[in-house]
Parts: structure tokens; C-alpha cells; sequence
């Protein structure tokens, strides 16, 4: 009698300690995934190779994406990808420029203003103007669209 | 009559080990648990009608540390733990009962214990002398996780600079969860003499170890190489098998977030960018091991790569890597590895078992690498190579509860569409459909009130999220919101959304046309405002709701 008291006990105690380890028991390993999705396959660009704009020490870098003489307005039109990294550095003017935010957020600095311009923003940077460009993170894209006059022209 | 006696004796005994066998109603770690779901599903008292009670003013409590919260805090057994980002003083404050919101202990203490302890405690703060300029400032980011298997105790466990050591050096301390003794402090992860530090990184606890990364201690100035630490809970060394390095060239893939395990016990971590684009003199050859910018699970064996998501080449890296913490959703569709970048993609990777896994058609030169199971916005061509894609500051993760995720993002081509917006929204919360096809994927948005939305958590149904303005450590009002799920409370009010396709004006709603569906906005039916920004996860434990704020507030909420 009393050993099947001691069997029911250590039954229970046994039983106990399941529930114990069932309380917290990890989920069951469930890793197996379905078909992917269908995709197409993509033909990749090469990259873009940006070179320092000269006396930025490379905090501003650029690549030009498109270069084309317009007659007809007689311009240079030309548009490029900037990398402006987080040290001031002075933006060349030499052309009258349209300059959007495409990744990061960019300082500008002109005379006495100071302006914060978010991703998405566009503004224009006039022919001759003194203008310096700074990441507010630790590095913005902006993407320019200069028009200047055909030399000779 | 005994036996009968014995049994019930027993049966109680068993109901309060099967109740004590896992104290379900705890926020362990960082987003909760291992998988930083931030959803707790053991809450049962905090449905829409006590959520609209909550307070700090009668039942409830705040402690004011005089510093900056920019953890999160954990919960375990009436105890609330946080660190302080600016003072360097980790605390424990008492949850609930007479006490609550009094100081149980802090570390380091007000008086050094004598004879020293293990860890060479003394009372200078854990701060960092040499080169705090990491935004996670010169004290305590990393949010605690609770292990009841550190030599014999129960420990609390997070990374913070040892004061005692270089000026710095960041390691892991563990201490006693009930007394705040010193159990250890591991051998050093971020020395100063090296361009590393264990900023907002967490720990995370699997296989008897402390899973964490270090990042940039100066923000990529200069980039540090991105590694994930594996420190033995038993002594607190370093286990040599680990570390992983996030790039084995140039420098780079700093692990800014903290790691998450998988279902079957393995590490999923997000690393920061490379310093192809960000660094003049970084070298212009790609490294042939590059896991920056990437989300990526390891083999916790032997930290191999199973399989790597990189959605922007890194030719392209213009700063939109993944700072967000990433998180495991088991959902009827499978398991999911979900993450949001800085450019404010969200990318959901299926876990898999096995590996290694490699897809060609979202892969690249020298590069192995996975599609996503779907992305939000949608990113039908991976991986991306415009130049759109950079540091726009989506780094609070989400929350996910089943198929149901919560998070804030929106890429470039979403929110961002001059003359459309014009502006980065980060104040956004979208709940999104795991499962869903793309055009289905957004159930609800809801815009926080505030310059951004805070890293939510979920339970019971109910969404908690805070105001956040970034890097703000001033004692200004942001709201603190309680959001009823469409599911738990049906919408009134709806919007316009537009999940896909080429950018158009926003069209007055509620009937919604050229490409925009109609969604809704859940029902906020809790509301307060508290004192500072709010980054990280609310804790929602024991019926309570535990609130952090960067100027320094710690709430406990209380129906």
C-alpha cells in the first residue's frame, strides 16, 4: 500500500515537472518557408564613379548622368549625382543649378542664411553665388541639373 | 483518505510550477523576447477600457532620473530596469506595490561595496570619457535582458562602458537582479583604443550566451567594422567562436540594433553601412566578404551566413543601412524576418531552415544573396541602384503580433514625392498585412502627433506608441497614444493610401481613385502626455504599461 502511495507520488512529481517545463517550452521550430515569389530577372547597371569636386578634399563628390548640348536654347545641359558627406564644403556656381535632395538630409549655407532642405526638396542655386553644402546625417545625395551658355555662343 | 489528501497536496503544487515554470507576464529584453516581437501575449487586464485609464497621477507612478532614457525598459518580477544615457546610473525601480516607483537599487552603487566585488565596483558612473560622440550618448543605451541562469542567480544584463577601465572600454555587465551586486563584467567587446562602442545594441540571451554588436563610436567618423559578440553567461568571457565580422576589407556593417533568434535557435542580426561612399579614403574595391547594410541569419554553431538581404548594392550605399533592431513573426504564412532600413523600406525575408540560401535575381557581382518575401513599398527589381536611397532616418522597429505588423516606414517613393509631400513622414505607424499580396498590404495607418512615431508594442490587440523627436533630450510634452486594432474596435475614419505604383496627388477621401484604396485609422482609446521623446518600446507587463522618455522620465502606467 504504501509503495503504490510512493509510485503515485513520484507519478505526480514526474507529471509536475512536465507541466513545469511545459509552462515555458519554446515554441516549435518552424523555419521551412514557401515558393518565393516570382521575379524577374533585372540586368544591372555599372555603377557610377564618382570623382572629389577640386578643393573639397572629398566631401563633395560627383558623376555626371547625362551631358547634352541643347542648340535650340543654346545651353550645356548637365545632370549629376552628388555625394555631399558631413564637412562644409563650397558647391561650384559656375552655372545656374537646380539641385534636388535624393537621399539624406543637406545644410546649405548661403550669406547669412542657413537652411535644413529634406529629401525630396528642390530648390535653385544661382550662376556666381557662394553656396556650401553639408550632410546633416553623416551623408546626403543630391542630384544637379545645371544649364550654361555654349561657349562662343 | 491520505492519498486523496496527497493528490490534492501534489495537484497544487503542479498548478503553481506549471503558473512559476515561466513567469509569462514579464518583459524579458529588448522588444520583449528573443524574436523582438515588443508583443506581450500574456496580458489579459488592459483591453480597450482599462487602456483608457492608464495614469501616472493616482494609481500609477514616475521616477525622474535626472539624465536621459534612450533604452527601453525591461520588466521582471515587480522590478523595472533601465539604464541612463547621459548619468551612466543603471536602475532598478520598483514596479508596483507601496513602493512603486522608488529606486529597489542602482548600479554603480552610492557606496562601493567593501571588500570589492568581483567586478572591482566603485561609485564612478559607467561612462565614457574617451570619444562620446556616438548619438547614443556616454552612458547606458543598451536595454537589458533578464536571465535567471547567471551562476546561480537571476541577472540582469546590458553593455555599458566600464568607467575602471581605458576610459571606457564597453563591455557587458551582469548584476543580481535582486540586489544589484555585480555577478560579473565581461572581458572587454568595444575597447577605447579601438573606433568601436556598444551603443543602442542589446542584448539578446540564447544557448547560455549574451548575444550583441558594437558600432561606430563616433559615427562613421571613422566607420568601425560591424561585429557580433557571444559572451558566456557563466563567467562573462567571450565565446571564441564567435565573433561575427560584418566585412573582412574596408571597414564597415556596424551592429547598431540588437540581435534577434530565430525559431530554431539562430542569430539574425542587421548591420549599418559600409564605407564605400560615406569615407574618402575607404578603398573603392568591394570587400569579398561584405555583409554591410544588410539583414542577415547566422548558424549560432559557428556564425556562418545562411543567407544574406541586401536590397541596396553597395555601390549605392549612400547611408540607408539598417539601424531597426530585426524581428521574428510567426505567422500562418511561415516565418518571417521582418526590418526596416533608413531609406524606410520594410523588407520581410521567410527565415528558412538550412542554408546556405542565395537567390541569382536579387543578387549581384560577388554578392550571394536572398529575396525578400515581400517589401513595403513594393521592390519588384533588387537590389536597388538609384541614388535614392540613404540615411532618411526610419530606424525605430515595429512590432508584430502574427500576421499583423506594426511599424513605421515608407520609402522614398511613398512618402516623399516632391511636389507630392515633399517631406519625410516618420511620424507614420502602418499596420501591415504579412501575409497579404502587395496591393493588400496596408491595413491601417495612424499618424502620431509628433515629428516621429516611437518603437510601438502590441498586446491584447491594443498598440502603444510615443512621440519621438530625435536626438530632443528636452523636458518638452509628447504624446503617449494607446491605438485599438481594426480588428478589436472597428474603424470609423478613413483615408487614402497608396501602397504602389508611380506617385500622384493624394485625392480627397474618404473615396479614394487613381491607384489610392481606401484604409483605415484605428481608434485611439488611450491617451496621455508625457514628459520628453519617447524612442523605444513601451513595456507592457503585469497589467501595467512602463513608458521611457530621453529627458529622463520613466512611467508606470497603471489602469
Amino acid at each position: 500500500m504504501k509503495s503504490s502511495r510512493t509510485v503515485q507520488s513520484v507519478l505526480l512529481l514526474f507529471g509536475s515537472a512536465l507541466l513545469f517545463f511545459a509552462g515555458c517550452a519554446r515554441a516549435e521550430v518552424d523555419e521551412e518557408a514557401p515558393p518565393e515569389p516570382v521575379r524577374h530577372a533585372q540586368e544591372l547597371r555599372p555603377p557610377l564613379e564618382y570623382h572629389a569636386v577640386e578643393g573639397t578634399q572629398g566631401a563633395l563628390r560627383q558623376a555626371v548622368l547625362y551631358s547634352q548640348k541643347v542648340p535650340p536654347l543654346a545651353t550645356d545641359l548637365e545632370v549629376r549625382s552628388m555625394l555631399v558627406l558631413a564637412r562644409e564644403s563650397v558647391l561650384p556656381t559656375d552655372r545656374e543649378t537646380l539641385v534636388e535632395v535624393r537621399a539624406g538630409e543637406v545644410w546649405t549655407v548661403s550669406g547669412a542664411e542657413r537652411k535644413a532642405h529634406p529629401t525630396g526638396d528642390i530648390w535653385l542655386i544661382s550662376k556666381g553665388s557662394h553656396v556650401t553644402l553639408k550632410a546633416k546625417g553623416e551623408m546626403a545625395v543630391v542630384r544637379a541639373i545645371s544649364l550654361a551658355p555654349i561657349p562662343g555662343r | 483518505m491520505s492519498t486523496i489528501r496527497e493528490f490534492r497536496g501534489l495537484s497544487l503544487v503542479a498548478a503553481f510550477l506549471l503558473l512559476a515554470g515561466c513567469r509569462q507576464d514579464n518583459w524579458m529584453m529588448y522588444g520583449h523576447d528573443s524574436s523582438h516581437s515588443a508583443h506581450q501575449p500574456h496580458e489579459k487586464t488592459l483591453d480597450v477600457a482599462a487602456a483608457g485609464t492608464l495614469n501616472f497621477t493616482t494609481t500609477g507612478w514616475v521616477f525622474q532620473s535626472g539624465g536621459s532614457f534612450v533604452a527601453s525598459p525591461t520588466v521582471y518580477d515587480g522590478t523595472v530596469y533601465i539604464g541612463d544615457g547621459v548619468t551612466g546610473i543603471f536602475y532598478a525601480v520598483h514596479a508596483r506595490g507601496p513602493n512603486q516607483g522608488k529606486i529597489r537599487w542602482r548600479y554603480p552603487p552610492a557606496v562601493a561595496p567593501s571588500p570589492a566585488d568581483a567586478c572591482g565596483t566603485t561609485t564612478t558612473p559607467l561612462l565614457l570619457s574617451v570619444g562620446s560622440g556616438n548619438p547614443s550618448g556616454p552612458g547606458i543605451a543598451s536595454s537589458a535582458a533578464i536571465s535567471d541562469d547567471v551562476a546561480g542567480h537571476t541577472a540582469v544584463i546590458f553593455g555599458a562602458p566600464d568607467p575602471n577601465s581605458n576610459g571606457g572600454d564597453g563591455r557587458l555587465w551582469a548584476l543580481d537582479a535582486q540586489t544589484g551586486q555585480c555577478i560579473w563584467k565581461s572581458e572587454v567587446i568595444a575597447p577605447t583604443s579601438g573606433s568601436s562602442k556598444i551603443g543602442y545594441s542589446s542584448p539578446v540571451i540564447a544557448h547560455d550566451h549574451a548575444y550583441l554588436g558594437v558600432s561606430a563610436r563616433v559615427p562613421d567618423a571613422p566607420i568601425t567594422v560591424g561585429q557580433l559578440f557571444a559572451v558566456r553567461l557563466s563567467d562573462g568571457k567571450k565565446d571564441p567562436a564567435i565573433p561575427f565580422s560584418a566585412t573582412n576589407g574596408p571597414a564597415g556593417g556596424g551592429i547598431w540594433s540588437s540581435p534577434a533568434i530565430t525559431p530554431g535557435g539562430h542569430l539574425l542580426v542587421t548591420t549599418g553601412n559600409s564605407c564605400f561612399n560615406s569615407d574618402p579614403d575607404c578603398s573603392p574595391n568591394v570587400p569579398s566578404q561584405d555583409y554591410t547594410m544588410s539583414m542577415a541569419k547566422l548558424d549560432w554553431h559557428n556564425n556562418q551566413i545562411l543567407w544574406q538581404l541586401q536590397p541596396v548594392a553597395i555601390q549605392h550605399d549612400h547611408d540607408p543601412d539598417y539601424a531597426a533592431s530585426p524581428m521574428v513573426a510567426k505567422t500562418h504564412c511561415g516565418t518571417l524576418a521582418i526590418g526596416v532600413q533608413k531609406d524606410g523600406y520594410v523588407h520581410a525575408v521567410h527565415v528558412r531552415s538550412g542554408g546556405f540560401h542565395s537567390n541569382p535575381l536579387c543578387s549581384y557581382a560577388g554578392h550571394n544573396l536572398v529575396c525578400p518575401h515581400w517589401s513595403f513599398p513594393p521592390a519588384p527589381s533588387l537590389p536597388f541602384e538609384d541614388d535614392s536611397h540613404g540615411d532618411t532616418r526610419f530606424i525605430r522597429p515595429g512590432a508584430v503580433d502574427h500576421g499583423r505588423v506594426y511599424i513605421t516606414g515608407g520609402g522614398y517613393n511613398l512618402t516623399a514625392i516632391a511636389p507630392y509631400g515633399g517631406a519625410i513622414i516618420l511620424n507614420r505607424l502602418y499596420s501591415l498585412n504579412a501575409c497579404g499580396e502587395d496591393h493588400d498590404r496596408v491595413r491601417w495607418i495612424y499618424d502620431v502627433n509628433g515629428a516621429g512615431a516611437g518603437a510601438p508594442s502590441v498586446a491584447n490587440g491594443l498598440i502603444y506608441v510615443g512621440a519621438d523627436t530625435e536626438f530632443d533630450t528636452s523636458a518638452t510634452p509628447h504624446d503617449f497614444d494607446v491605438l485599438a486594432d481594426t480588428e478589436v474596435v472597428k474603424a470609423t475614419k478613413f483615408v487614402c493610401s497608396y501602397p504602389q505604383g508611380p506617385p500622384a496627388p493624394i485625392p480627397p477621401g474618404p473615396v479614394c481613385s487613381a491607384g489610392f484604396k481606401t484604409v483605415p485609422v484605428p481608434e485611439r482609446v488611450g491617451h496621455l502626455t508625457l514628459t520628453g521623446a519617447i524612442p523605444g518600446h513601451p513595456a507592457i507587463a503585469e497589467g501595467r504599461v512602463f513608458v521611457a522618455t530621453t529627458a529622463g522620465y520613466l512611467y508606470g502606467l497603471a489602469p
